[in-house]
């Protein structure tokens, strides 16, 4: 079949007519001659006009061939047949290298990365001299290391050289999708996209995208071959979740961590060590899971106490197994010296147990009386009419239990703490005035996360209660309830609540509300947007809904500091919250939450932004990020703090490493800021695709199996196809051209 | 200064008037004859043989003054050459005769060639007429021996414009059967008939006793065919026209043209006409030449 690379050239053909017009115009154009001889004349006319005619047909005929010749040349047509050498046609191609976490797994000698590198090698060096050439690196994101097709093969090659494996996750399709649509906008006969992966199904979860995508590119003669380097792999251990179980992080005094270790292999696994450690040091404390069975979870629970009031790497991490790259999770967190805390009850009641505060001081204090003074938690307890001989600087987080209403001098007061940084925590109640804070705090102030509504429900009515969502925690603060071996948020019983109603056109209250449907939904859910993110710095995020969806516990962030909002009481006078085990951890960590100020994304995932603010003094100044030095990049960051929504802010979005990051500001030799990007623990999941969708995908690409690789070259020698036919013709038009010139050379000689 | 020779001073505007064509040819004829050539009065009929009784209308210049003296009786002389050769000039003046590659056609050419002779003739003492002719006989000047006729054969030469079409073996045919005397007859015309029946109606002539001239005079075009590009001949005497490229057709033109150059030329030597070919690009010496040579020639036969 022949096809036209250039078929807007067809259009020349309408030249061929120009021999044509110039032969009927010539006989227009004659010398008119009187003759007397006509007799002889017209017997040699007569004897030669059949020659005469034969002769200008064929010199017509030629020149109109040499015009049709060469338009057709110019339209570059092409023919598909398997031709190698000089008339084989060019190719446009792609190279789309995976370079997700799996990449990394061993066999023993090589990892399945550097295996795909040579296959991209060998790609390369089987494409016809005169190609071209793009190289993009494939994860969950695309990365065009070659934008444009190149013909520079040394450029290539050395890109390739120099890819390394990322911390991120896979995903087939937006690579694929964006190598086609450079490759339409190319004209060539032969279009090829190479995909060099390692076939892990979790890379193909837009399964029916991909699949149309590729019909698509058959259809319009784009090919693909899908080169698949990895082998499926029947043992993986991988951390799928570390997070710091204790809301904060106080000095001298031991901190929780939670580590969950899924077996994504086909075999049970026992005696699973599991270590932590801080800052590179030897383990400072191990566990050991005794059996693990295939698909199962497991967590432990391991110790580290900090001496300083500083940023802390620490990681946690397996014995090591053939992808290395999951059996290591780290997070950063800052330790807290002590945490002063005011709360402002607002109806202190008869008896101390109906007071607003009762379970609230336990909870922050939960301590015997006798270890009160060296527990890191001050607390200080007033009622309202105290409030005006306190200076809430002296506090890092303020609870208001109930309290009616506040002063101007107090509402500026709150303004000014919450702008350097301090924590508000409120619970409404009985006296609460609802019309009074939606006017200066939320209106005038804009303070509050959200408006208070109505009343939901009767206190005294204990049969109907609502409570809070059972699954898809989302926010940082309540993420680590998504595993049930910390407890149940939703076991407590609200019976009355204010509606807490949100500005509608806040994103955050859409993201904690996504419901789960598999586990490639879930691990997207779990997926956080960064809460700095810039487009809703300031924006109010939902912490946790109602089973029914309304707002539960809201927040915001007000200059430096944090407002959390309960739409319920503190104490039990309308829902047994403080009762449920989850009503301690859930204040300690909106403490730790409110302690850390707007910083508390010091672990964010691989691939997110990572954002912090600084003083106003920083502003401009340089700021230089190192990677972890687990992976063999040495390239630093470099970055400085601009003033992003009015404030000093470090913003870095290279973080496609897993590790912890180091933060160096010029001129802060004292200042050791530290972040940590966390894998994604699906990428974990190294399953590889079915044979029943390698087989679906072959009906539309070119499948070459892990063991062709080695004569990967000949399989791709098999599959050339394209002629291009423009030199050829170029040539019989130059001949006959020439034919033309000498013909009628010789028909114009005196005969 | 540049010395010109009498026919690059040929002119058509010359050709148009009787005075200056007969300018021309004296012209043309006194250079020749001044040239390398003999006079025509040596060995031409300028012996004395003897006398005859003067009748009028002969040339006063030779009565014998003598033997007037002597014997009150006039007598002319008469010379050993002296002729009655009336030399009958046959001009066609078919239409084909007008074409002209130059400035000169052939009818042009015809007509200075016609009074060159003519004065030549005259000069020689013999007589001469003209027959001006196409499909039929147009012009006639009766012959005569008098210088006067030149003018009246000059008027008749001038007047004429070619219009009608060819038909030389009629007119051939016509003057055999009317000139009783025997004589010259020269023929000058591009012969574009049928030359058998050409040749046919001088081998009439022939056959009357008279000697025959033929003057095949055609154009230099005609002969080389030297035309280039794309040309539409237009036909004289209502030919149609040819649109075509005469280099492609050229060798077959000319093989057909020389061919009937020859057939005629083979004719006349085989009848034993003269037979000369006239090319307009060139002097008029050799016409003259090969008329003197002619006149030579049959001389004596003419005068058994």
């Amino acid at each position: 079949m022949i096809s036209f690379l250039n078929p807007i050239m067809l259009f020349g053909a309408a030249a061929v007519t120009i021999p044509i017009i110039i032969h009927l115009l010539n006989r227009r154009k004659y010398q008119r001659v009187t003759w007397a001889a006509m007799r002889f004349l017209k017997v040699s006319v007569e004897q030669n006009q059949r020659r005469i005619r034969l002769e200008d047909i064929l010199l017509l005929i030629l020149r109109c061939l040499v015009i049709l010749l060469v338009v057709l040349a110019m339209a570059r047509p092409a023919l598909k047949s398997n031709m190698s050498g000089v008339l084989s046609a060019k190719s446009v191609s792609v190279i789309i290298l995976d370079n997700s976490y799996s990449m990394a797994l061993e066999d023993g000698v090589n990892t399945v990365f550097f295996k795909a590198k040579k296959a991209c090698e060998d790609i390369i060096t089987s494409l016809q001299p005169g190609s071209s050439c793009a190289f993009y690196l494939c994860s969950d994101t695309t990365r065009a290391v070659i934008a444009e097709p190149t013909q520079d093969f040394n450029l290539l090659r050395k890109e390739i050289k120099e890819a390394k494996i990322s911390g991120r996750s896979t995903d087939i399709f937006p690579s694929l999708k964006q190598a086609i649509e450079l490759l339409r906008s190319k004209a060539s006969i032969r279009k090829e996209i190479f995909l060099v992966t390692d076939g892990q199904a979790f890379g193909w979860r837009n399964w029916e995208n991909i699949r149309q995508l590729l019909q698509t590119a058959k259809r319009e003669n784009i090919q693909i071959f899908i080169i698949f380097v990895g082998e499926n792999e029947e043992r993986n251990l991988g951390i799928s979740r570390f997070s710091i179980a204790t809301g904060v992080c106080p000095i001298n005094h031991p901190v929780r961590f939670e580590v969950q270790v899924t077996n994504y292999g086909l075999h049970e696994e026992n005696d699973v060590k599991v270590n932590l450690s801080v800052d590179n040091n030897p383990p400072v404390d191990t566990a050991v899971i005794d059996t693990i069975k295939p698909g199962e979870s497991k967590t432990v629970s391991l110790f580290a106490k900090f001496y300083k009031d500083d940023f802390y790497g620490v990681t946690a991490k397996l014995s090591g197994d053939r992808l290395p790259a999951d059996d290591t999770q780290s997070l950063v967190l800052k330790t807290i010296k002590e945490a002063r805390i005011l709360i402002i009850d607002g109806n202190p009641g008869s008896e101390p147990r109906l007071s607003q505060s009762f379970y609230l001081k336990h909870a922050i204090v939960p301590v015997p009386p006798s270890e009160v003074d060296n527990y890191f938690m001050k607390l200080t307890i007033i009622e309202p009419r105290e409030i005006n001989n306190v200076r809430f600087d002296d506090f890092d987080v303020v609870f208001l239990l109930d309290v009616p209403e506040f002063s101007p001098q107090i509402l500026s007061a709150f303004d000014f703490y919450l702008k350097r940084g301090g924590g508000l925590v409120i619970f409404p109640g009985r006296q609460t005035r609802q019309d009074y804070y939606n006017l200066e705090l939320f209106e005038k102030r804009k303070i509050l996360p959200a408006k208070i509504g109505k009343m939901i429900g009767n206190p005294d009515n204990t049969e109907q209660f609502l409570r809070f969502q059972e699954r898809n925690y989302v926010h940082p603060l309540v993420e680590i309830w998504n595993d049930p071996a910390s407890g149940n948020l939703a076991s407590a019983r609200f019976f009355a609540a204010y509606e807490l109603i949100i500005p509608t056109n806040s994103v955050s209250m859409v993201l904690s509300n996504i419901p789960a449907t598999d586990s490639s939904a879930k691990s997207v859910n779990l997926r956080r947007t960064n809460s700095s993110d810039d487009n809703n710095i300031s924006e109010p995020r939902v912490i946790l809904n109602y089973n029914n969806g309304m707002p539960a516990v809201v927040e915001k962030e007000f200059g430096f500091g944090r407002v959390v909002l309960f739409s319920s009481t503190a104490n039990t006078e309308w829902n047994d919250f403080p009762v449920r085990p989850s009503y301690l951890p859930l204040i300690h960590r909106i403490i730790g939450a409110l302690l850390t100020g707007r910083n508390e994304n010091l672990t964010i995932k691989v691939g997110d932004i990572f954002v912090y603010k600084v003083e106003n003094d920083l502003l401009g100044k340089d700021v230089v990020i190192a990677p972890p030095v687990s992976t063999t990049n040495s390239i630093r960051g470099l970055t400085r703090v601009d003033l992003i929504n009015g404030l000093p802010t470090i913003r870095y979005d290279e973080t496609d490493y897993s590790g912890i990051y180091n933060v160096m500001i010029s001129g802060e030799t004292t200042k050791n800021i530290r972040f940590a990007a966390q894998f994604d623990p699906s990428e974990s999941d190294i399953v590889h695709l079915s044979k029943e969708k390698v087989n679906l995908i072959s009906e539309d690409a070119k499948v070459v199996e892990n063991r062709d690789i080695s004569s990967l070259r000949q399989e791709l020698e098999k599959n050339k196809y394209g002629i291009e036919l423009w030199l050829p013709l170029a040539l019989l038009a130059l001949v006959m051209a020439m034919v033309e010139a000498g013909l009628a050379q010789y028909f114009s000689k005196t005969k | 200064m540049e010395t010109k020779s009498p026919f690059e001073l040929l002119d058509p505007s010359v050709i148009t008037k009787a005075e200056k064509l007969g300018l021309c040819a004296r012209f043309i004829v006194e250079g020749y004859m001044a040239g390398e050539h003999k006079s025509p009065y040596r060995g031409f009929a300028v012996e004395f043989a003897q006398h005859r009784e003067y009748t009028p209308g002969d040339d006063i210049r030779h009565i014998d003054w003598k033997v007037l003296g002597k014997t009150d009786r006039y007598y002319v002389k008469q010379y050993e050459q002296e002729t009655n050769f009336i030399a009958h000039i046959l001009l066609d003046a078919s239409e084909s005769m007008k074409y002209a590659s130059g400035k000169i056609s052939k009818f042009d050419y015809g007509k200075v060639m016609v009074a060159c002779l003519a004065y030549l003739i005259l000069a020689q003492r013999d007589a001469v007429s003209l027959v001006i002719f196409d499909s039929e006989l147009k012009k006639y000047v009766p012959r005569s021996d008098s210088r006067s006729s030149l003018v009246n054969i000059l008027n008749q030469l001038v007047s004429y414009n070619p219009v009608g079409k060819t038909d030389i073996p009629t007119i051939l045919h016509q003057m055999a059967n009317q000139i009783q005397k025997k004589g010259l007859i020269i023929l000058i015309s591009d012969l574009f008939d049928d030359e058998s029946k050409i040749l046919e109606g001088l081998q009439h002539l022939r056959f009357c006793g008279h000697e025959v001239l033929v003057f095949h005079i055609l154009d230099p075009y005609e002969i080389e065919f030297p035309f280039r590009g794309l040309v539409e001949f237009d036909g004289l005497e209502a030919m149609p026209k040819i649109l075509t490229r005469p280099n492609e057709i050229r060798k077959s033109y000319l093989e057909q043209f020389n061919e009937f150059r020859r057939r005629i030329q083979e004719g006349c030597e085989r009848n034993q006409f003269h037979y000369q070919l006239v090319n307009t690009s060139q002097p008029f010496d050799e016409i003259l030449s090969g008329y003197l040579v002619f006149r030579t020639k049959t001389a004596t036969r003419l005068l058994r």
